[in-house]
């Protein structure tokens, strides 16, 4: 059986990153704005754990572990948010929120 | 791989403050929900939330701060949890600016929220000290992981906090702005962390001259090239610090976000997250970094001087009072990023030193306007600012105090602390730095003075304007205020009130002015027009009496702070800095 490199691995993990990054940058909607955000803290997990096999170090995974925690509790934050704001406004594209600017 | 994990009794010893503040943060929540229930008022309205659980948030503070003393004397400064967590002097040192900003945070909050009529506030004091905590554990982490975690737990009970005010669409758009963008940056940085990782082999930081619990600083003195993993992973890490500590051109998050959270909250977080963010951006860069020095030295640099002369010069063209503090602090993340560049004991010293200093000043600034913010996010333009020394004088002098000590004049705090910065600056070998930061800070007086002469030396003219231009649109959303408040204006409020602005006018016509003004200002938002009528009323009857105590003794506690540390503490608190930052 034939290994993987593991620069294969990172550069999905980069590939992944990008389409994030262009997601957040590209979309106007809040939830796939925020879906793009977590798209990039999987590919970042992606590494962790490819690196942590690599080097033989448990850090790496230990880590993911704190990611995904933070992940979870950023999604009950962030969805509580835009509930709200769907409340008072039933709109919530982004391009709409500039009350403040200047 | 295999682990043998034992915590012993002297690691939860280091992080005693925390724990402090992790129990007191529960405990709040425990007692919002056993509190009295008053008569027919709803519980969550009760006389004692506004008295019970500030009371307790502030002690938990206080029990923090004692912690945190009984550590700078008693403490070994050893890390706790194998490295994960670090209990020198360093850390304390920002704990003691973080918890001086929590402390006059809370203080500040109950007269607003009782003047905004906000419920919920078992919540919003234990987020206020969940908030903290996080920017503790983020200035005394000493591993990626500990580092990661404090800024998300700081990040997300701020993300609540402001957008607390829910119905004040402001608000609600600076939590959603603050989380989207804050979010996208934590990734860069974990993005960063990762790469970083993969260069060095470990998380940990690894402290200076001991090799107990060994980390990148090790590995990096050991190899001092840098990979291109390496450098790519310190460039997202830049980014991602860049944007926590609002450096241009990152800035974009920080003036949306502090205009639009509630007043006594933007007290706290300009303060807290910065001193925070700050000390973990020495800590990583000028610390753990420091081997591959020549690599970053330049990018960050850049973005000090940048910082310094863009926050500088957007400041002056703002004319809201919250907006222009927001980007003055901008600029003073970019003088902070001076003692990063330069380096060394003597610029990580200046670096807390100007922390403390800070927390004063910016704490005490935004606490000012807390008192005049409304309900609709208005009454901090500098139209509204006019003749607030013939208003309200004491608060007028509080505030220009506080934007005396934020320009650097030398009686108060700001003074020393840019003097040291300076200095570091031309020690660390950038005499540059300290011409372009002393430049900017001149062009900084500037705004902070116009600010100071349109409230002491324009006239009030907003009243007699009130009276006579009240066009028949606006007098239908005029005209309740108006009905509403004159009956009582009659009373001693009206005298006050008349008084107060050299008797050119009563209190209904200061009432109906505040409504055309709101009307005017936010006219498509027509399904806020019953609340703007309140928090005119209201708005009328707060003219004449005086601010609630607890805000005094917030602006007081900060003025008597920002001149101790002006006059009397520098030169025994800058020798303790130039000490803890030695164990950085």
């Amino acid at each position: 059986m034939t290994t993987i490199p593991v620069s294969w691995y990172l550069i999905v993990s980069a590939l992944l990153f990008t389409i994030g990054t262009i997601g957040v940058l590209v979309r106007r909607n809040p939830l796939i704005i925020f879906m793009s955000i977590e798209l990039m803290l999987n590919a970042v997990n992606l590494a962790f754990v490819t690196l942590s096999s690599y080097l033989d170090s448990a850090d790496g995974q230990i880590f993911v572990f704190i990611v995904l925690t933070v992940a979870a509790a950023e999604v009950v934050v962030g969805l509580a948010i835009i509930v709200s704001i769907f409340r008072t406004r039933r709109n919530i594209d982004v391009d709409e929120m500039n009350l403040l600017r200047g | 791989m295999s682990f043998t994990y034992i915590a012993s009794a002297a690691d939860w010893a280091r992080i005693a403050p925390e724990l402090v503040l992790a129990g007191v943060a529960l405990l709040i929540l425990l007692v919002d929900l056993l509190l009295p229930q008053t008569g027919a008022v709803p519980r969550e309205r009760g006389a004692a939330n506004f008295f019970v659980l500030p009371l307790l948030a502030l002690l938990g503070v206080l029990g923090a701060l004692a912690a945190t003393i009984v550590l700078f004397v008693v403490g070994d400064g050893q890390r706790a949890f194998f490295g994960l967590v670090g209990s020198d002097w360093g850390s304390l040192y920002a704990y003691l600016a973080i918890l001086s900003a929590a402390g006059l945070g809370i203080i500040f909050s109950p007269a607003y929220l009782k003047r905004l009529k906000l419920v919920h506030q078992g919540e919003y004091y234990a987020l206020f000290l969940a908030a903290t905590l996080g920017m503790m554990l983020l200035a005394a982490a000493t591993s990626f992981m500990t580092l990661f975690l404090g800024l998300e737990t700081l990040s997300l009970a701020l993300y609540i906090l402001c957008g607390f005010v829910t119905r004040r669409q402001s608000s609600q758009e600076a939590g959603m702005k603050y989380f989207l963008l804050s979010s996208f940056a934590s990734a860069f940085l974990l993005y960063g962390v990762a790469l970083i990782y993969g260069a060095t082999g470990t998380t940990r930081f690894g402290a200076r001259g001991t090799s107990a619990f060994p980390g990148v600083l090790q590995f990096l003195q050991a190899h001092p090239q840098s990979t291109t993993l390496l450098l790519i992973g310190i460039g997202l890490l830049t980014v991602g610090f860049a944007f926590k500590v609002s450096a241009i051109p990152f800035q974009m998050w920080t003036p949306d976000v502090y205009e639009g959270a509630p007043a006594p909250v933007t007290a706290f977080m300009s303060v807290g997250t910065k001193a925070a963010a700050l000390v973990a951006f020495a800590r990583v860069f000028a610390v753990v970094l420091e081997p591959v020095a020549a690599d970053w030295q330049a990018v960050v640099w850049a973005l000090a001087v940048l910082t310094m002369v863009g926050g500088n010069l957007l400041a002056l063209v703002q004319r809201n009072a919250k907006r222009l503090l927001a980007y003055s602090s901008v600029a003073h993340a970019g003088y902070l990023l001076i003692g990063v560049v330069g380096g060394g004991a003597t610029g990580l010293a200046a670096i807390l030193f100007y922390l403390l200093c800070y927390a004063f000043l910016n704490a005490g600034a935004f606490g000012a306007l807390s008192a005049l913010e409304r309900l609709d996010n208005s009454g901090c333009d500098r139209e509204d600012l006019r003749g607030l020394w013939f208003r309200r004088p004491w608060l007028a002098g509080f505030l220009a105090f506080f934007l005396l000590g934020l320009a650097g004049f030398p009686p108060m705090a700001g003074f020393a602390a840019k003097y040291y910065l300076f200095f570091a600056a031309l020690q660390g070998g950038h005499p540059e730095l300290l011409l372009i930061g002393v430049l900017t800070s001149v062009l900084g007086m500037y705004y902070y003075l116009r600010l100071i002469a349109a409230m002491f030396m324009e006239p009030a003219r907003e009243v007699q304007a009130g009276s006579l231009e009240v066009t028949p649109a606006l007098a239908v959303a005029g005209a309740g205020a108006g009905a509403g408040v004159a009956p009582r204006a009659s009373g001693p409020l009206g005298r006050a009130a008349s008084t107060r602005t050299g008797g050119a006018s009563t209190g209904a016509a200061v009432a109906v002015k505040t409504a055309a003004q709101a009307t005017t200002r936010r006219a498509p938002e027509v399904e806020q027009a019953p609340e703007t009528r309140e928090q005119a009323t209201e708005e009328g009857a707060l003219a004449g009496s005086s601010l609630s105590w607890t805000t005094w003794l917030g602006l007081g506690l900060a003025a008597l702070g920002a001149l101790a540390l002006g006059t009397v503490l520098p030169f025994w608190l800058v020798d303790l800095a130039l000490k803890a930052a030695a164990t950085l």
